[in-house]
This record gives structure tokens, sequence and C-alpha cells, in this order.
């Protein structure tokens, strides 16, 4: 089990759909955490609304704040995105970009505690994905980025994506360093059309291609928008396979970064 | 801390996930699907276009316009072209071959309206090889009230007053070509009650019938199926 951040650079380049790809194609039990400060979106866009937004990651970092066991919280700020599955959930995200600076000190706090969802002691392991939305906005949640197993910067394998990629890349090895955290858990996801192969990319950013997704236009709308997303469709079929891959080089890492210790 | 995990089967939480709403699935038109459907379609309007010109393929085929005798020949003025759908099982002679059909002989009794068919033709004229044709002339009471026609097998049975010298009938299978209608052209004046008969017999009993017959001691009698 494994916690995975997901984060862009700046522009769109479709963080939230590629984690929504990943939860509905994840092979073990999973938790889409939407912690983008700029506010959660698939509650309004692939969920079309359907829900009232009275649970979520505000209401986790609340019961924090309260001291309350986030444990006994958790669970009932989840949707279930398969119901009555109970294997792929969603913790919204806040409804409001003015809250995130109230999760600002919350986020150490949340970071330990997706390390314990994923690595807790029994059975009870559930792999994380953390939306955390674009480097360049404000309240960036650094402590779940550098804490997490996996840290995945998604962009475009084009000429502005990889402008944009090259400063965010240095500046995460930097958070990285700072946070202890090894550099080899950085890696990149490639997202949509692009006219730049992945080895070129890889090279140009020093940094390993985990996984592409292809441009698939109308399933892309479906996640982001709502719609019908078939399971065969060439985006969810390609991050299965990206999930795969995420996997098994989560697996390779050392189980548990040595800094998650050191933030609780 | 605790790693202690909130499961939904477990007893501390109240409340646990929501579920996602359910969207009725929308109706989507794929592409690939369209173009499936219509090859479907056009495949189902050419096979089926296909089937019935086969079914229905018509041709022009010869029919009778006229009653033709046993063994007359053929003229043009008896057949005509008919354009049908083919029959089932039958082989009707096609109209390319009429030329072949004119001047061919009637193997059997033809009636106007009925199509063609190959057995009902014979290219060898009656009498064929071994067969001679003898007319006979018989009185009313020595035949059956209907008629022989041309076509019928008859049987010629010889008659004698004398029945020491033949105590048992000779008889001969015959076939006739030819009825005289009483009163007609073949007959002679005065004797309306007689009928000639052309019949075709084996060229080996030609002169024993034609001699009863000149005797007038011939029967004709109407054999099963003639």
């Amino acid at each position: 089990m494994a916690v995975i951040a997901m984060c862009s650079a700046r522009g769109s380049p479709g963080v939230t759909t590629a984690g929504l790809a990943l939860t509905l194609t994840w092979r073990h039990r999973v938790a889409l955490a939407e912690c983008d400060p700029a506010g959660g979106t698939v509650q309004a866009g692939y969920l079309a609304g359907g829900l009232p937004a009275d649970r979520g990651i505000g209401e986790l970092a609340v019961a924090e704040l309260r001291g309350e066991d986030l444990h006994r919280v958790w669970w009932a700020q989840l949707v279930d995105l398969e119901p009555p599955q109970r294997r792929r959930l969603l913790l919204p995200g806040i409804a409001d970009p003015v809250q995130a600076g109230a999760l600002q000190p919350v986020w150490p706090r949340l970071a330990g505690f997706f390390a314990d969802l994923a690595h807790g002691k029994g059975e009870s392991g559930w792999d994380v994905i953390a939306d955390c939305g674009r480097l360049a906005a404000a309240h960036t949640p650094w402590p779940l980025l550098t804490q997490a197993d996996l840290l995945l910067l998604v962009l475009p394998a084009t000429l502005p994506g990889l402008s944009a990629a090259t400063p965010a890349v240095r500046m995460l090895r930097s958070q990285l360093e700072q946070a202890g955290s090894g550099l080899d858990r950085l890696g990149l996801l490639l997202c949509g059309s692009g006219d730049q192969t992945s080895r070129a990319v890889a090279h140009l950013l020093d940094t390993p291609v985990v996984a592409e997704l292809p441009h698939d236009p109308r399933t892309a709308r479906a996640l982001s928008g709502g719609g019908t997303v078939r399971a065969r469709s060439p985006l969810l079929t390609a991050a299965h396979l990206a999930g795969r891959a995420l996997q098994r080089r989560a697996a390779r890492l050392p189980a548990e970064p040595a800094s998650t210790r050191t933030a609780r | 801390m605790t790693t202690t995990m909130s499961r939904p089967d477990g007893p501390q939480p109240a409340a646990g996930p929501v579920d996602a709403p359910r969207r009725p699935r929308q109706r989507q038109v794929r592409t690939l699907h369209v173009v499936f459907a219509a090859g479907l379609m056009l495949a189902g309007a050419l096979g089926s276009t296909a089937l019935v010109s086969l079914a229905s393929a018509d041709g022009a085929y010869l029919a009778l316009a006229t009653d033709v005798d046993y063994a007359a020949q053929i003229s043009d003025a008896d057949v005509v072209t008919v354009r049908v759908e083919a029959p089932p099982g039958l082989d009707p002679v096609p109209a390319s071959e009429r030329e072949g059909v004119i001047g061919s002989f009637a193997a059997t009794r033809l009636h106007a309206g009925t199509l063609l068919t190959p057995q009902m033709l014979t290219a060898n004229p009656i009498p064929g090889p071994g067969e001679h044709v003898v007319g006979i002339t018989v009185r009313g009471d020595r035949l059956p009230a209907q008629r022989p026609r041309p076509g019928d097998t008859v049987l010629l049975v010889h008659t004698t007053d004398d029945e020491a010298a033949m105590p048992v009938a000779r008889t001969w299978t015959a076939t006739v070509t030819a009825v005289s209608a009483p009163g007609g052209g073949l007959l002679q004046p005065g004797r309306s009650d007689f009928v000639t008969l052309d019949v075709v017999v084996a060229v080996v009993h030609g002169p024993a019938v034609a001699q009863a017959a000149a005797a007038n001691e011939l029967v004709v009698v109407r054999a099963a199926g003639g």
C-alpha cells in the first residue's frame, strides 16, 4: 500500500482527471483525496453535483483541529465511487479556496494520517492517491508531497509543458531534500497529447517517466464534467496499466519515508 | 497513535461513506456502432435482393398452343413462348431450343396450355424402326363405347368362329396413332358405324393383324393405362 501524491506545474494538465482515472481502475482498495488548495472538483464534475458538499477533507481538518481521532472521523467523510463495493472512495476536497489557509497547519498531520492508512498494521491497508493540484497555487500541501511514497508531476509532453515542469522539478527536488526524502520518489506522469517522446522528457527533466495517459477527450470530459465512462476507453485502459506501473514502482521503494515518522 | 482503521463493519463508525449518485446511463451514439448498423442493413438488403432474384429467376420456355396428337409432327403453330418462374422439379424446354422442337414428333398426346418437356418429344417419326402402321377398320360394336384416341395402348384380339382352329384368341398390343371420326373422311359412305384406327404394331405382327382386320375378325380392347 502506498501514498501517491500528484501535482502539476501550472495550467491544467488534468491532475484530477488522471487521479480519478487511476482511482477507477486501481487494483486494490484506494481512496482519492482531493488535497488541491484551489478546491475539489470531483463532486461538482464527475459526480455532477449529485451530493451535498457536507463532507470531505475540510471536515477532516476541523476534526483534527478539535483533537478528534481522524480514524473515527475519516470513514464518514468519504464518497463511495462504486457503491456498494467500498473499494474506490473519494475524500472530497474543499469547496472554497479560502479554506486552504485553514488547512495549512493540518497538512503535516494529514500526511501522517494518510501514511497510516497506507502502511497501517493489520489488514486494513489502503492506497491513497492525493490530488495536490498546481504547485503555482498558494498553500501547496508540501508535507503531503514530500512524505508520499511516490510523488508524480503530471505534465503534457509538449514544450510549454516541459518549460513549466523544469522549475517545478527543481522545486520538488529541493523540497524533498529539505524533508529528507529520497529523490527517487519523484516521477513524471505524461498526460494527453504531446509532441515530445517520453524518453526526451525524461532526459530533459532528468526524472523518470513512470506512466503515460493518452489523449482521450471523450473520457476526460466525462471524468471532469460528468457522463458515462466506458471501462474500455483508451484513458481507463491506460490508467489501469499506469496504476500497475505505479504500484510496482512504489513496491520497489522503501515502505515508508523516514520523514513520515519525524513529521508525526 | 493507533493505526486502527475504521471499517464499514467495524463497531466504531456511526456513519460511513455515502454512495455516489447513480446517474441514468446516457445514451451515446457511437460512430462504430452506426457504421456497423448501416453495414448490417446494407448486407441484409443485398442478401434479400439476391435471394429474391435467385428464387424468382424467370425464363422463357416453350408451351403448347394447341392439342397435338400422338405421333404428330410438332409445327411452329403448335408451340408458344411463355415467361414463367423456373418450376421446381420440372425441366421444361427453354425457348432457345424452339428450332429443335419444331419438326420433332409427339411421344404422347399433348394438351394445349402445358409446358413442353423433353420427354414429350421424340426425334424419330412413328412408326419407328421395327414397327408398322396398320389401318384397321372395326365395326362400332367391336370397340369400346369410349373410342380409343391417338396415344392409347390397345389390345387387338383376333376372334374367329372356328374355335377348333384357334382355341386361345391371339392378341397383339398396339398403339393408336390416328382415329377416324365416325362418318369422317376416312370412312366410306354408308359405313358410318365403322371406325378406322391406325395402330402401330411390331413388324412381325403386322401381316397377321392386317389379315385379321381384313377378315373383320378383330376386337379392340383398351388396355389398362392406355
